[in-house]
């Protein structure tokens, strides 16, 4: 099943009779006039018959063509292409699998005895690629390499405690109206401030300087957050002490 | 017909399926779906086949008389309709009834869901292969031709609907 169908079947809302004939045929790729003269219990059976099971593993290369694309380390991922893939990914990921997959999976060259060294990132027409793979491209080649990523990220997020706002941990069921209103605010203002959150980051680490942005966004991800990590605690230290002196 | 004569003026109110246009049996089985009074529905009603709305003066007895003569109603299926120069033909199943397969089943669901007030225009032009903008469907496809076409429809659908819920509870869980 390419991308595209994958994105259609997750798209099937309802249990209506006309998603029950898309969902049987694209699980079995049956052409749906080949379901019009079932009965409903056929109908019911043929659909009960085939779940739809995605391989978790999927391939760390995939192929346009004869060309290959090769999955990246993630932990070779950098700031700028970490925000982009933020941008799909936040942002109802199923529907952007494709751009998804046109960031996470590369042209490449591999030498032997040498290192694989993989295309320059700032080059990719991710749009054009997204495109190419949406109707090219097997859902099971790369739907789990994508949840892995997905998982790496959520990993990045715990790990860096400038990521938690707290208010996930507060349960607003047990607020009364007056904290509830702060919890509603609060909710807010991490809203407002997740827009400008890459703006921010950016500019704390380069001290300000705009000239040093192009450099940050090309760093790798993992050593801007630990810079930016440790500039925080550098700095909440010095407002300790202040406060001590 | 069903002449009202209220003396200094006479009100007409279609009283056979024959008479009753495609707009206006749409209209008078939305009332039926949509209200719940039985006097308010039935005045709506009237003034839905009346040439004349002063048929609100009727008296509670004449209202009663009138509702008793009404025969909105029809079993037989016609096959073919004229609309102009064009036949168009329903396609039957085995058992003489329109063909309601999973396709047709599939669209009148859509149609019900996306056009809930309009939906029988759209079944009647699926199920006879009419173009939905063509000139005199409204005044060929009168009630006594669509009323069965709905009844068959709506069974179909009704027991289709109970079997398709069981999925909720039971087997794939793909869609929901």
């Amino acid at each position: 099943m390419v991308i595209r169908d994958y994105i259609k079947l997750t798209n099937l809302s309802d249990v209506s009779i006309k998603s029950m004939m898309i969902y049987i045929s694209l699980v079995t790729g049956k052409v749906e006039e080949e379901l019009h003269n079932l009965s409903i219990d056929e109908l019911v059976n043929l659909y009960n018959e085939n779940n739809l099971e995605l391989d978790s593993n999927g391939r760390n290369v995939i192929k346009i063509d004869t060309t290959p694309l090769q999955i990246i380390n993630f932990n070779t991922v950098s700031l700028g292409q970490f925000i982009d893939l933020e941008h799909y990914i936040s942002d109802n990921w199923v529907k952007n699998i494709p751009f998804i997959t046109a960031i996470l999976y590369r042209l490449f060259d591999k030498q032997p005895l040498k290192e694989i060294i993989f295309e320059d990132y700032s080059t990719i027409d991710i749009k054009e690629r997204a495109n190419i793979f949406l109707d090219t491209i097997n859902i099971n080649h790369v739907y789990g390499n994508i949840m892995k990523y997905i998982k790496w990220r959520e990993s990045i997020f715990s790990t860096y405690s400038f990521f938690d706002n707290g208010i996930n941990d507060i349960n607003p069921d047990e607020l009364n109206e007056e904290e509830l209103e702060i919890y509603y605010d609060e909710i807010n203002n991490a809203e407002k401030s997740k827009k400008s959150m890459w703006q921010d980051i950016l500019t704390k680490v380069s001290e300000g300087d705009i000239t040093r942005f192009d450099k940050i966004l090309e760093t790798n991800v993992i050593l801007v957050f630990n810079r930016l990590d440790n500039m925080i605690s550098e700095s909440n230290k010095i407002n300790k002490s202040d406060i001590i002196t | 017909m069903i002449e009202l004569d209220f003396k200094e003026y006479k009100v007409n109110i279609k009283s056979e399926a024959s008479e009753i246009n495609l707009d206006e049996l749409i209209k008078v089985t939305n009332v039926f779906r949509d209200d719940k009074s039985n006097i308010k529905i039935w005045f709506r009603i009237l003034g839905i086949l009346s040439d004349d709305e002063r048929y609100v003066y009727m008296s509670d007895d004449m209202l009663f008389d009138v509702i008793g003569k009404l025969n909105i109603n029809s079993s037989e299926y016609i096959k073919e309709v004229k609309i102009g120069d064009e036949t168009y033909t329903a396609e039957f199943d085995d058992e003489g009834k329109p063909k309601l397969n999973l396709f047709y089943l599939s669209e009148l669901e859509e149609f019900i869901n996306v056009n809930p007030d309009g939906w029988v225009k759209d079944a009647m032009c699926l199920l006879f292969k009419i173009d939905k903008n063509t000139d005199g469907i409204n005044e060929v496809m009168t009630a006594d031709i669509v009323i069965p076409y709905i009844n068959h429809i709506t069974t179909k659908l009704t027991t289709h609907f109970g079997k398709l819920n069981e999925l909720l509870t039971n087997g794939n869980k793909g869609l929901h």
